[in-house]
């Protein structure tokens, strides 16, 4: 018991470190890591990735708000979408089996996987720009894609950024960075509000929930002081494969059976 | 609707230009309030929940094993703010957890008190619409 714990607590570190490292939410790693390695039930994976999804993207929100990088006003109006959808997402996550929870995940993370390989390729061209006035169009538009980004989130455990900053920045016509502090100060406000539904039907686990958001707080504040540079392009290919990985495992064993308790 | 998005983008919290009553520097004042407000919430939301987290896990490692932080289900708010203050580790777990959940809303009621001090109506709306929806998922889980 000992041990397990701390190896969760490990895991969250990695996945904090990994999550600001990458930009990639934490919550793509915690799931398939708890439910393929730790064989946790999908469903309490997803609730633990929630809370964790919570306490990394806090101290990053908080650090965005203060350098104004965040469009609070617009995050506002688009979590009256993302909260929705993520209450929605949560209750037919509840009545989906584990075999089809596994597979949609898979999907996502192959998805995020190719979003890495495309990123590895052009990650500097998305650092420079700096934050200038723009104006927000197509609203209506990014409510609804808002919506499904909730949906996905309260489903499957995790921020959603990988929808939610290129629904900002590419149709909406907001400045990539202040994208990605937007998406990241919607993060707590949807993952909570799905978060609550799956404490209402026993999917946190205190004994799962604690170490690993113990570990994944202190593996975004590590990351964030000691990996502030760029990440190189290989290790971003690196964790698309991992990524790409896990799906293949997920997919394998659901269609043989291998989530059946 | 989206003429009210027009607005730099430097200033999150930034009143529309046509708010009447108030003085530029006053609304410098509360938006930069606000936004310390809605950081600190977040900031210290997580780490109190966090570190409450953490002294359960190593509480409970103490007190021989983990199993010690197996759960009673269902507990109530109040039950379980009992039992965090006799430094029960499953208490504690839990009420670690509650706390990181509340933190979203905590930071929520700021930003509607916020936009409230702002006079920003449009906005004080929204924010009581997410709230509302909160609220609703909050009862869901008290059920």
């Amino acid at each position: 018991m000992w041990l397990r714990l701390c190896e969760l607590v490990l895991l969250g570190v990695v996945a904090g470190g990994a999550g600001s490292l990458t930009g990639i939410g934490g919550g793509l790693i915690i799931t398939p890591v708890l439910t393929l390695v730790f064989g946790v039930p999908i469903h309490q994976a997803i609730a633990t990735s929630l809370c964790c999804v919570i306490a990394t993207s806090s101290g990053a929100a908080a650090s965005y708000i203060e350098q104004r990088l965040s469009d609070i006003r617009l995050g506002m109006t688009l979590e009256l979408a993302t909260t929705v959808g993520a209450i929605s997402g949560s209750l037919v996550a509840a009545i989906l089996s584990r075999e089809a929870l596994a597979i949609l995940f898979a999907f996502l993370l192959t998805y995020a996987g190719a979003t890495m390989v495309r990123r590895s390729q052009e990650a500097e061209a998305v650092k420079s720009g700096g934050v200038e006035t723009y104006q927000v169009k197509r609203l209506p538009l990014g409510l609804c894609g808002s919506g499904a980004a909730g949906v996905i989130s309260g489903m499957l455990g995790v921020g959603g950024g990988v929808i939610k900053v290129p629904l900002m920045y590419l149709v909406m016509g907001v400045p990539f960075k202040v994208a990605t502090a937007t998406s990241n100060f919607m993060i707590g406000v949807t993952a909570a509000a799905s978060a609550f539904i799956y404490y209402a039907r026993g999917d946190v686990r205190p004994l799962i929930t604690a170490p690993t958001a113990v570990g994944v707080f202190l593996g975004a504040g590590l990351g964030a002081r000691f990996l502030r540079r760029t990440p190189s392009r290989w290790l971003i290919l690196l964790f698309s494969f991992i990524a790409f990985y896990f799906a293949a495992i997920m997919i394998w064993k659901s269609l043989h059976g291998g989530f059946a308790q | 609707m989206a003429v009210l998005h027009n607005r730099r983008a430097a200033g999150g919290l930034r009143a529309p230009q046509t708010t009447p009553m108030l003085n530029d520097s006053s609304v410098h004042e509360y938006e930069d309030k606000a936004q310390k407000a809605i950081a600190a919430a977040l900031r210290y939301g997580s780490s109190i929940s966090t570190a409450i987290m953490a002294l359960a896990l190593i509480l409970g490692l103490l007190r021989g094993g983990a199993d010690i932080l197996q759960p009673e289900p269902a507990a109530l708010p109040a039950m379980l703010l009992r039992r965090a203050l006799r430094f029960d580790p499953a208490g504690l777990a839990e009420l670690g957890i509650l706390l990181l959940l509340l933190t979203p809303v905590f930071r929520v009621l700021i930003a509607v008190l916020a936009f409230g001090l702002e006079r920003d109506t449009k906005y004080v709306l929204i924010s009581l619409g997410v709230l509302a929806v909160m609220v609703f998922s909050m009862g869901y889980a008290l059920n």
